[in-house]
């Protein structure tokens, strides 16, 4: 997986809106993209799995194992055969580094996290690649879609790490409240189908943040265009 | 025969292969539960481990790989009834197959990670693991195999609940990545120096790899361990073929790097992921009741800290004594009022320094000792990754440090009083820990050499009835102050020759005490280091931010042919590494409004103090510092500054600020705070950035700022709101999720009687939110909250 951490993405997540700022914050930038893939140890594993239909037409997946709740998933994949079910994370280091950057270095905190959220989203797209190249011709894809998101339950996250056996395959936890630890690290579902994929759901629409999304307010999103 | 004999009678021993391999071939599918197999399909269990034992395994291990409370927890099975039925399917297969083997309670890892990364506190860990044990032995298991760890401090935890619930054996594998590390950055040698210290019976490696893999981690494992390895490959690297994961090697491929393996030293074999009974059943074939092959090891001198190792005696050892309040007021004061940052930036600066062990002493008279050591350790094992040594006159504060460092200690000290002694060593055995011991006993510190060394002979016999090996004992002769007592300054170097040379053990000295009284200290003190080096001394306890003794430690290091070819002293003292270092504009040519709106951070300090030459301290406050953070924070609410510029001249004047407080102190000025303000990420929320950048630009404006946190229970913050009597409270919550955490703390924050304000923020959250969940203020951004705390507070 050839990953490389775009500048122009990870000024986005700082917040930048063509500011005049120093060379040497430009450097620290620079050097901090250098530092996480240094330091990032990522890992991912998938499952691609049939989903099957209930009398009403509901999709679930292996007796229910990993439980597809929420209008918003379900329609998600309404045209879908099968589903690739993802876990990424930047690894452990990542993490440790964040945390000691949050005490001792608070700019450079900032940087390693949005440099992180970058990387673990250049990761999910490197997945998509191989899963593609995989598959071959005559498939096409939804967006990856994460428990937490419109209505699809939080809560899932530990059914759906526990499925993919995350800890043990890249390290991945999930904390009381169901976050994933480490931070950087995402799971994801995506619908692979016959015909050609339209979104039934606007993502903001769903998202629980669009009242009050700093990037809405700008006219951009927060996921990249060309999802 | 017990398991225990059995291990060390000399003759290979046979492990089962895989069991998710097993179950998933009965039809086991991802995402189910594999322990709910022991009580729902027992037959499919007992015929796996009657396939293992007709197969010629003689452990097997039960399926309670998960079997803990929390990876239990929701699926409404109990921890002591699964590993009970887990244990008698094991017994069951081998009645019916009636010969004797030997039954492994399987404890994998807890699948949460670790403080200070995770939530999963030390306690909490030891806990899962005690019930699993209590219930393995109830149920008459012969030992417990600790596996697939990935890491070290969660093992600690483990083996002690095992030592000190139960007499049954422990053997303990972690796996590795390609790297050579676990997960969690330990290497081999790290991995055996802190498990033998914990005294597990075997140790070694399983998972992950393959065995082909796995060849250089192993050997590295085998060039360390005075005791039985153990190896557990898995069939191959893992691929993912059709979305399954499959392995790559064949049996035949696995039996010949097994019996390579043998040939290394390995004691134990058996098989992980991927393997099946037909695996084992060809490695019987060709092993069984083979001979163990003797090894040589070394026994070094070796401390430790969760992913690196320093070999004392190897190269010269630097212990860096800045963290320790004695004869320090800056250090003393920052334990006092729990100024952590202050121990944060001396840990860090003095590894930069060069130190490559840290002492740690938190030794007050109004302090808690015990705990506050624990906390103190945590902390600087956040920061840095260097080995402790655990130092203090309390042993209860040194069993404590021991206990929950995260590594291999270094105990600062024992001595030859069998008082001291008879406290220390069973500390030092338990936990496997280095110890300093110095050179004086009941009738206090002896004149001469020869005396000296007598009791450090004694320490060493005495050490040894404890089982502490010689290797974990570093002598320290005891530096006198030579204005007081001139005559002795020598038999201290005498008897650290004596010790090394009839004794064969590792030296060390705090040197800095020679130069007691004297003018011109540092010229006495590197002296005194190098002749004692020159005779031997292997560590010494030192400010690693003295330039003086750490030059004459680099110079020392080509003389004496450590530092090969004078590769780091030419790194250090070469005109062009000077002139690099030297690259800079020179801070006179900028103002410190320059320095703060250009997030200049290492150059505030330095302006500020040449500053203070011609200013008093709250005239650069107020005609410099204030007005550059306000030209930045105008620019931040105009969007003419990016966050990271916020973030960056904030942390610069928090920079200039240490300095003008010294300056204050120095003065007798008592230095004012306009309030009091807690901060919080609340309970459930790990996302602490945006808490951090509030801190820091508030700490600037002048609050007085108690940093509670990530994670933080509605509790500690009613606790501490009361106690410290404060004028504001600020939550912080990232995920919508954790917003609920946020309305049921101000709830319970308002039902135990606190009423100071509460200001909210959060990426998720609006003023309308904030509201709702019974919030005060809601502070858009960091800039935003300082100004509601003025207005509070102002």
């Amino acid at each position: 997986m050839d990953i490389k951490i775009n500048k122009s993405e990870v000024l986005r997540y700082l917040g930048y809106k063509n500011q005049e700022y120093s060379q040497e914050l430009d450097q620290i930038i620079d050097e901090i993209r250098n530092e996480i893939m240094e330091i990032s140890n990522y890992k991912y594993t998938y499952k691609i799995v049939e989903l099957k239909r209930d009398a009403e037409g509901m999709a679930y997946i292996d007796d229910g194992i990993l439980p597809l709740l929420g209008e918003n998933i379900q329609k998600h994949l309404a045209n879908a055969d099968s589903c690739v079910i993802m876990a990424a994370t930047l690894g452990f280091e990542v993490e440790k580094r964040l945390n000691y950057y949050s005490k001792v270095d608070l700019t450079k905190n900032f940087i390693l996290d949005s440099c992180g959220t970058q990387m673990i989203e250049e990761v999910c797209d490197g997945i998509e690649v191989e899963v593609k190249r995989k598959l071959g011709d005559g498939f096409y894809y939804t967006f990856r879609y994460s428990p937490g998101y419109g209505d699809f339950p939080i809560s899932v996250q530990n059914e759906l790490v526990r499925y993919l056996d995350g800890y043990r395959k890249i390290g991945l936890t999930v904390t009381a409240s169901h976050l994933l630890l480490p931070r950087k690290s995402v799971t994801a579902i995506m619908g692979v189908q016959k015909i050609p994929f339209v979104s039934e759901l606007d993502r903001c629409a769903a998202c629980l943040a669009r009242e009050y999304c700093e990037f809405r307010k700008e006219g951009t999103r927060c996921y990249s265009k060309k999802d | 025969m017990l398991f225990k004999e059995r291990l060390n009678k000399g003759q290979l021993i046979l492990f089962d292969g895989a069991m998710g391999t097993q179950l998933q071939h009965y039809g086991m599918k991802g995402g189910e539960i594999p322990e709910r197999y022991n009580i729902d399909n027992k037959d499919i269990l007992e015929q796996i481990h009657l396939d293992y034992l007709m197969a010629g395994a003689e452990v097997l291990t039960t399926n309670t790989f998960g079997a803990n409370s929390h990876k239990l927890s929701g699926t409404g099975l109990e921890v002591g009834v699964v590993i009970s039925e887990a244990v008698n399917r094991a017994k069951f297969a081998i009645d019916r197959f009636g010969k004797k083997a030997y039954v492994a309670l399987d404890i994998g890892p807890i699948g949460q990670l670790m403080e200070p990364m995770g939530t999963l506190s030390f306690d909490q860990a030891y806990d899962l693991v005690k019930e699993q044990v209590l219930a393995g032995v109830k149920a008459g298991c012969d030992l417990v195999l600790l596996e697939t760890m990935t890491d070290i401090y969660e093992l600690k935890a483990a083996i002690l609940a095992i030592k000190e619930n139960s007499d049954i054996p422990v053997l303990a594998t972690m796996t590795f990545e390609v790297n050579g590390r676990t997960l969690t950055g330990t290497n081999p040698e790290t991995m055996v120096n802190i498990l033998e210290g914990l005294g597990v019976d075997a140790l070694g490696m399983n998972c992950s790899l393959g065995p082909v893999e796995s060849k250089v981690i192993l050997k590295d494992i085998l060039k360390y361990a005075s005791i039985p390895v153990m190896i557990q490959p898995n069939a191959g690297l893992p691929q993912i073929k059709d979305g399954e994961t499959v392995y790559s090697i064949t049996e035949d491929e696995f039996v010949t790097e097994a019996l390579a393996f043998t040939k290394e030293g390995v004691t134990i074999i058996g098989g992980c992921c991927g393997t099946t009974p037909s695996y084992i059943k060809k490695i019987t074939s060709a092993l069984s009741g083979g001979s163990v092959v003797k090894r040589q090891v070394e026994r070094k001198t070796r401390i430790s800290s969760p992913v690196s190792t320093v070999n004392i005696g190897e190269d010269f050892v630097i212990i860096g004594e800045r963290i320790n309040p004695t004869g320090k007021k800056k250090m003393k004061a920052a334990l006092l009022e729990d100024n952590l940052g202050y121990i944060v930036e001396e840990a860090v600066q003095q590894e930069k320094a060069g130190a490559h062990a840290l002492d740690v002493n938190v030794g007050l008279p109004k302090i808690d000792e015990p705990k506050k050591i624990v906390e103190v350790i945590k902390l600087i094992q956040e920061v840095s990754n260097l080995p402790l040594q655990i130092d203090s006159a309390d042993v209860k504060a040194l069993e404590m440090g021991c206990r929950y460092y995260n590594g291999k200690p270094l105990i600062n000290s024992v001595n030859g009083k069998l008082e001291s002694m008879e406290a220390v060593f069973p500390i030092a055995k338990k936990y496997g820990a280095v110890m300093i011991a110095l050179t004086l006993d009941e009738s206090g510190i002896p004149n001469t050499a020869e005396e000296r060394f007598k009791i450090a002979e004694k320490i060493m016999n005495k050490a040894a009835d404890y089982g502490i090996p010689k290797e974990n004992i570093i002598i320290d002769s005891l530096v006198l102050t030579v204005s007081a007592q001139q005559k002795e300054v020598m038999e201290t170097i005498k008897t650290l020759a004596l010790v090394k040379k009839r004794l064969g053990l590792k030296t060390s000295l705090g040197v800095s005490n020679v130069s007691f009284g004297l003018p011109s200290r540092p010229l006495i003190n590197r002296t005194f280091l190098t002749m004692a080096m020159t005779m031997g001394l292997d560590v010494a306890i030192i400010n690693p931010m003295s330039k003086e003794m750490m030059e004459a430690i680099s110079a020392f290091r080509v003389l004496a042919n450590l530092d090969k070819d004078g590769m780091d002293f030419i790194g250090k003292f070469s005109e062009s590494a000077i002139a690099d270092r030297n690259t800079d504009k020179p801070i006179g040519e900028y103002s410190l409004q320059e320095i703060i709106t250009g997030g200049l951070k290492d150059k505030s300090a330095d302006k500020t103090r040449e500053m203070l030459n011609f200013k008093k301290p709250l005239e650069i406050v107020n005609e410099d510092i204030m007005p550059a953070l306000d030209i930045i924070g105008d620019g931040f609410e105009k969007g003419k500054v990016f966050l990271p510029q916020l973030i960056q001249s904030a942390e610069t004047v928090k920079a200039s600020f240490v300095v003008i407080k010294e300056a204050l102190i120095a003065s007798g000025a008592v230095e004012t705070k306009k309030g009091k303000v807690i901060l919080a990420t609340v309970q459930g929320d790990i996302h602490d950035i945006g808490k951090n950048i509030v801190k820091v630009l508030m700490e600037n404006y002048g609050f007085e700022v108690f940093d509670l946190g990530k994670d933080v229970a509605p509790e500690k913050i009613i606790e501490i709101a009361k106690a410290k009597q404060v004028d504001l409270i600020g939550l912080s919550a990232l995920m919508t999720t954790t917003v609920k955490s946020m309305e049921e703390t101000i709830i319970k924050l308002r039902e135990s009687g606190v009423t100071v304000p509460v200001m909210v923020g959060g990426a998720v959250l609006t003023v309308e939110y904030a509201g709702m969940i019974g919030a005060d203020y809601y502070g858009k951004d960091a800039k935003e909250a300082v100004s509601i705390a003025n207005k509070i507070i102002g």
